[in-house]
């Protein structure tokens, strides 16, 4: 059956900071206000008409406080006012964006922001004298105490195994040419986002082919998402009160026409109610939902910002969401269905691998995007996507619409 | 209360990890703003008790097994008995179904998908790496058992493990109640009659060792050898000129002796340089073994020494160092792309 809200939401203001390995400069404070900031002046909205706050932190551990949230809401202007905090691994972005989009929709509230930062790289291992293991231990507490940590579990050999399983089943899909090419297409892309992380690297799919093994045959170290410490604010509105504010601002509302969420198990098996090898189902039913929601199919979107976490798994994640029948992942590129060779723009900020992966806000980031190609191309229907948890359980998926003022 | 048992000298949190309490000045090139740094910690001890899961490892520890549940009424095996009740299956009061507890699994079984193969663990894990991560499915159970895999034919590499392979649970011989207590190894590396025992200790399996051999030497390694000593002295002079390069190499020192089926040569780390001297180098921390010459030339281009350690290509003395080889890794792109930069301005 078709869901829909009680009213209809936009999104009427966005901003978002520069993504940088490390913000040295600034506190996860500072970049979540700095966010906040602009994504007002971008709506041209006196902060006292915002009634409610939706806060994305993904972990206590990055931020060196636990109740991070407590923090932050006098810094953004809502003192006396709700400020909800939502952690939900690395798909945090697009379930705060789900709870933001839930607060105007419902009818609580007619203005809300939702905002998600990151501070990641003050991690530092003091063994190694380097941030990265300290950074990827950090996420290694994610998993179970008792059966998975002790094993050595980490972020990238978790989605490695959602990818190997794939492999076990399609070994003639996910061709490395392929990888390669969308790579090279995504960092291309990258350099038309001013606030990419890697907007001045140049990727060949040569350089992808010769770069190391992470985890073999999974994937490279130019397939894999980076760090990144910033922030992103979106400000939704509901029916009524958006067109008043676009107006205003001159720029159109983005209407959020579909929402969709689910989580598979954290147990894997070999039949539900487990985590199945090969699938990453999650991602096929939060978008099928939000398909319904919006009522419209893969074949309308133009645009697609989707959490690559790991390019093989961005593939995946295009054939669970109805893109290209899995299986035959790569027709991506084979068939010509990914701009430039095809229709489907894939993540033009450069995605999580080039644009930059702060994963308290990385979802917000691609709506941000996906919000600045609808306006900018003039096109109509975006799909925004999140992922997360231990082997990719965490699914989330957005359909939005451009407006007129 | 039993005794408590502990491993001698090793800390929940290694000495080598606790920071002394330092703060810093520090200024960042691209903010040229002047920040203070301080060391920090978070951190919570636990006596941390496996509750209701307790008997699945104290039948690891004490007995040897591995236990799992069932559902009597939809008949569902898990294994590990993650939870006490069906999710699935309700009685008449609506209250979840118990499972039945105690379930003695069999010791052979196959891996439920490919195990990924962890060569970079994080500091705290390098002990074990290269070390496999994957899941086995034993008997009936419909949920995989997480689990660590090894070889006992050396270094780790893709292929051994595949969806499918049938492995046998080992057992430590020093068991104290974590899920590193058991592993799997390929069920064809275990002899033919230990393979329908259960119960079978690490010590019943031959481990062949990790050492590295000795280089073959050849006339036509010894020609290609000046070249490619060449192409590394040549490389290495390039970190002084990448601020990123010397970034990768801050704060570690190591003398290692780098010997090839041509020559010899050492390589002295430190102060976020490398010094190529020829020869022999006094009592090294590390010796990388590389038998053709020409990889070295490779992996000045942007191949991969962690990659030839893999396929055997290359080896190194001390596998937990594989931190070195990763910085080593890290040069090329450093280099190339604090080049890149310099071209651009």
């Amino acid at each position: 059956m078709r869901k829909v809200p009680k009213r209809k939401v936009a999104i009427v203001g966005a901003f978002t900071t520069p993504c940088r390995a490390r913000w040295l400069s600034k506190t996860i404070w500072e970049l979540a206000q700095w966010a906040v900031s602009g994504a007002l002046q971008d709506a041209k909205l006196k902060m006292d008409r915002v009634e409610a706050g939706v806060i994305g932190l993904y972990n206590d551990i990055f931020a060196r406080q636990a109740i991070p949230e407590c923090a932050f809401l006098g810094h953004m202007g809502l003192g006396f006012k709700p400020l909800v905090r939502v952690s939900n691994g690395g798909a945090t972005g697009i379930y705060a964006f789900g709870t933001g989009f839930d607060m105007v929709a419902g009818g609580r509230h007619d203005i809300v922001f939702c905002v998600g930062a990151e501070k990641a790289t003050d991690c530092y291992d003091f063994m190694s004298e380097t941030q990265t293991p300290e950074v990827v231990q950090t996420i290694a507490w994610s998993w179970d105490p008792l059966f998975e940590r002790d094993q050595g579990a980490t972020a990238a050999d978790s989605y490695a195994e959602v990818i190997l399983s794939y492999m076990d089943q399609h070994p003639n899909d996910l061709k490395m040419a392929v990888r390669g090419e969308i790579l090279r297409i995504m960092c291309e892309q990258a350099k038309n986002n001013p606030n990419a992380q890697r907007r001045d690297e140049i990727v060949t799919p040569e350089r992808v082919a010769n770069s190391p093994w992470i985890i073999e045959p999974a994937f490279r170290k130019l397939e894999t998402c980076v760090y990144t410490e910033g922030a992103c604010c979106l400000i939704f509105a509901a029916e009524g009160v958006a067109e008043e504010i676009c107006k205003d601002s001159g720029q159109p509302p983005i209407w959020i026409e579909g929402v969709g969420f689910a989580n598979e198990p954290y147990w894997w098996g070999i039949q539900h109610p487990h985590k199945l090898p090969g699938r990453i189902e999650s991602d096929y039913l939060a978008s099928k939902t939000a398909y319904e929601m919006a009522g419209i199919g893969p074949k309308d979107v133009s645009v697609v910002e989707l959490h690559d976490a790991f390019l093989p798994q961005l593939e995946i994640t295009m054939g669970e969401m109805g893109f290209v029948p899995m299986g035959r992942v790569d027709d991506l590129i084979e068939k010509k269905i990914m701009a430039p060779h095809g229709k489907v723009l894939v993540n033009p900020s450069g995605g999580l691998i080039y644009g930059g992966h702060f994963v308290g806000g990385s979802n917000m980031f691609s709506a941000w995007s996906a919000r600045r190609e609808l306006i900018g191309r003039g096109l109509d229907y975006a799909l925004v996507h999140g992922t997360g948890a231990s082997s990719s359980q965490y699914g989330g998926a957005v359909v939005l619409k451009r407006g007129v003022i | 209360m039993e005794k408590v048992m502990r491993r001698a000298g090793e800390y929940v949190i290694p000495h080598e990890a606790v920071p002394e309490v330092m703060s810093r000045i520090s200024v960042y090139p691209e903010d040229k703003a002047v920040c203070v740094e301080r060391t920090e910690a978070m951190f919570t001890t636990y006596w941390a008790s496996a509750g209701e899961l307790s008997p699945f490892f104290l039948a690891v520890m004490k007995e040897k097994k591995i236990i799992g549940a069932r559902c009597p009424k939809c008949q569902m095996v898990i294994c590990p008995p993650y939870m006490t009740r069906c999710p699935v299956c309700q009685n008449e009061d609506f209250s979840l179904v118990t499972l039945e507890s105690g379930i003695e699994m069999p010791q052979v079984g196959y891996m439920l998908g490919t195990p990924p193969i962890t060569v970079f663990a994080n500091a705290r894990f390098a002990r074990y790496a290269p070390f496999g991560r994957g899941r086995v499915i034993l008997g009936d159970s419909q949920s995989a058992l997480p689990i660590q895999v090894f070889t006992t034919t050396g270094f780790l590499k893709p292929g051994i493990f595949k969806a499918g392979t049938k492995v046998k649970i080992i057992f430590r011989k020093f068991r104290m109640g974590f899920s590193t207590d058991y592993f799997a190894v390929p069920l064809d590396e275990v002899p033919e009659k230990l393979r329908d025992k259960n119960g079978v200790e690490e010590t019943a399996l031959k481990w062949k060792s990790l050492e590295v051999s000795e280089p073959q030497e050849s006339d036509a390694f010894k020609k290609q050898f000046p070249k490619a000593l060449q192409a590394v002295t040549k490389f290495f002079g390039a970190i002084p000129k990448s601020p990123r390069a010397q970034r990768d190499l801050a704060n570690w020192t190591r003398k290692i002796q780098v010997k090839t089926g041509g020559g010899k040569f050492g390589l002295l780390l430190d102060k976020q340089r490398i010094k190529v001297v020829k020869g022999k180098v006094p009592r090294p921390d590390l010796v990388l073994v590389v038998e053709d010459p020409a990889h070295l030339s490779g992996w000045t281009n942007g191949d991969s020494l962690v990659n030839l350690i893999r396929t055997g290509g290359a080896g190194i003395s001390n596998l937990q160092d594989m931190e070195t080889i990763f910085k080593f890794d890290r040069l090329h792109r450093s280099i190339r792309r604090d080049a890149e930069e310099r071209g651009k301005k």
